[in-house]
């Protein structure tokens, strides 16, 4: 985009978009890669991000991985839609599976962060309201309770055990099935 | 929340418990796990609405926990070993004192039968879930009784072996919502001989009226002599393969030989099927099979479609099949649409040196998933599960084969 012509770049800099991490970085992106998030889209909507966007929630580190996401989800958004017109069925689909196989990969990679990053970028998945990226790192911490026992799953969360021993009896007794 | 959000690791609100929880995968023992975690997390769990959109999420289809034997032991299945179900509850004795055998299952649900030529048949549905169990007799038509001191003794007319069985949940036939299938009423169908076993008899018993419906009879009955707890549903339809190729001798007790010899019982084979909502028996033309050239297995399945197919193992080759219809709407031939070559697909042997010579292993199918649209194959490693659409693989079970 940085090398399209004066007139395309007068365009570009029309749909930039700033976004302030809670602390005080700025990031410009485009409303392409902004709107993935529904916050950021009702905001513009709404024609409050002038001056740029603040994010008090997200943490520069965790805002810079945030915008990865989106810039590789919305490139390829853009891909798909320009493919299907100009390719036949065939290769449409050849295009359309090495875009998803791409995308993939980008996810796999995306995700080999350690767990207190991972449960960070959740919380601002959630609070920036973008569904894929949501999706994709609760799948990854669902998925992690493989081969886990409750005690394990208790230490990941960082969560204290409430239930009594009465409690935690009445439920393995009514799921003898997994316990012998 | 602040801007503090780098701590080991932070408190997870609510929601996303709940979005997290969600994605947990199917089988029962994570849902199990995470609710033993804290009282937050098992009221969650617990909460129907919960349940519902954990279900929906999901595609509603059951997940597969294992596999039965047809002598009930329970081969169950899951990675890592310390996630599966505990198999020595599945493969508990059944009650009586007498001997059971597995004649299918459905969505968590078993279907037992006894086994003894001496006494009366008796039917069991069972939930090793809930441990949940309904006894019940065959239909009177299904057994003979017998002078004996004391009165009348009823006996079955037929060895077990002989007789047909498969269960399904009420809403799989009346097209009703999914949803769990454990306290739901169920039905049973089952093929017999009828009188004189010249013709084949089929009945159906309903969990909710605790009866049997008035007998449907057609056709010959063909002498079977195999167990076949493999039935796919499709619609409204129940379908059994007729007899599989493969014959074993049992050596003892526990032990089943090996192949004694490759048969074709016919010059083709037939499809056995019966419509719940006609209560028709329906004969359908099997697949033409060559005595030169013959299948080593065949497997009836639900394509993507919904339709009835046939798969055929023959060497390494899997043969995919749909039915041709003829002006009369009936099964006229079978047209092969697909062939896939189960070397290229299933991972190869541990030893690549040894194989080159060695003819390749031997892939028999043990079973169809409908919910899944997956084929199950063993073969010299475990056993493997090839979903027909997909045609993606994965192991379910490391090192165990289900056949011989």
């Amino acid at each position: 985009m940085a090398s399209a012509g004066s007139g395309d770049e007068k365009a570009a800099a029309a749909a930039m978009i700033t976004l302030i991490s809670s602390d005080n970085e700025k990031f410009e992106v485009t409303e392409a890669t902004a709107t993935l998030s529904q916050t950021i889209r009702h905001m513009i909507e709404d024609g409050c991000t002038d001056g740029g966007v603040p994010l008090p929630n997200v943490t520069s580190k965790i805002l810079a991985r945030v915008i990865e996401y989106c810039k590789k989800h919305a490139t390829a958004a853009a891909g798909e839609e320009g493919s299907s017109s100009s390719f036949s069925d065939a290769a449409f689909l050849e295009v359309d599976r090495a875009f998803l196989e791409e995308l993939e990969e980008f996810d796999d990679a995306f995700l080999e962060v350690d767990r207190a990053t991972l449960f960070d970028l959740i919380l601002a998945a959630n609070y920036l309201d973008i569904k894929g990226l949501l999706n994709l790192t609760c799948q990854k911490v669902a998925d992690s309770v493989k081969g886990k026992t409750p005690e394990q799953i208790r230490e990941m969360y960082n969560i204290v055990n409430d239930l009594t021993p009465e409690e935690e009896a009445e439920i393995r007794r009514e799921t003898q099935w997994a316990f012998e | 929340m602040g801007a503090a959000a780098s701590s080991p690791a932070p408190a997870l609100l609510p929601d996303i418990i709940l979005e997290i929880l969600l994605r947990v995968p199917p089988e029962p023992i994570y849902l199990l796990r995470a609710s033993l975690v804290c009282k937050k997390w098992r009221d969650l769990i617990r909460d129907p609405a919960f349940l519902r959109r954990f279900r929906a999420r999901h595609g509603h289809a059951a997940p597969l926990v294992g596999f039965f034997r047809e002598d009930g032991r329970f081969v169950p299945t899951g990675e890592p070993a310390s996630d599966r179900v505990a198999a020595a509850h599945f493969s508990q004795p059944h009650g009586g004192g007498r001997r059971w055998r597995v004649f299918g299952s459905r969505h968590g649900r078993v279907l037992l039968a006894t086994t003894e030529h001496e006494r009366e048949l008796e039917l069991l549905v069972w939930d090793p879930m809930t441990g949940r169990r309904s006894y019940f007799l065959p239909p009177q038509r299904a057994q003979l009784e017998y002078p004996a001191a004391g009165g009348w003794i009823r006996r079955p007319l037929v060895v077990a072996p002989c007789v047909r069985g498969a269960l399904v949940c009420d809403h799989d036939v009346d097209g009703d919502a999914g949803g769990c299938c454990h306290s739901r009423p169920f039905r049973v169908v089952l093929l017999f001989p009828g009188p004189g076993s010249a013709t084949m008899s089929a009945s159906v018993y309903s969990s909710q009226s605790g009866a049997w419906s008035v007998t449907a009879a057609n056709g010959w009955w063909s002498s079977i002599s195999h167990w076949e707890p493999n039935t796919v549903l499709v619609g409204n339809e129940i379908y059994w393969p007729e007899g599989r190729v493969e014959y074993h001798r049992r050596v003892s007790q526990n032990e089943i030989s090996s192949p004694r010899r490759v048969e074709i019982p016919h010059h083709s084979s037939k499809l056995l099927g019966y419509n719940f909502n006609t209560n028709w028996l329906l004969h359908v033309k099997g697949l033409a099979i060559s005595r030169e050239d013959p299948y080593d297995c065949l497997q009836v399945f639900r394509d993507e479609y919904g339709e009835l197919g046939l798969a055929a193992v023959r060497g390494s080759r899997l043969h995919l099949f749909e039915p041709v219809a003829d002006d009369y709407e009936d099964t006229a031939a079978w047209s092969e649409y697909k062939e896939l070559d189960l070397d290229a697909l299933l991972p190869p042997p541990p030893n690549p040196m040894a194989s080159s010579s060695a003819p390749p292993a031997k892939k028999t199918p043990v079973g169809f998933d409908e919910d899944g649209n997956t084929i199950f194959l063993s073969t010299w490693n475990g056993v493997f599960g090839l979903q027909l659409q997909s045609l993606k693989v994965e192991l379910v079970v490391v090192k165990v084969k289900l056949s011989s």
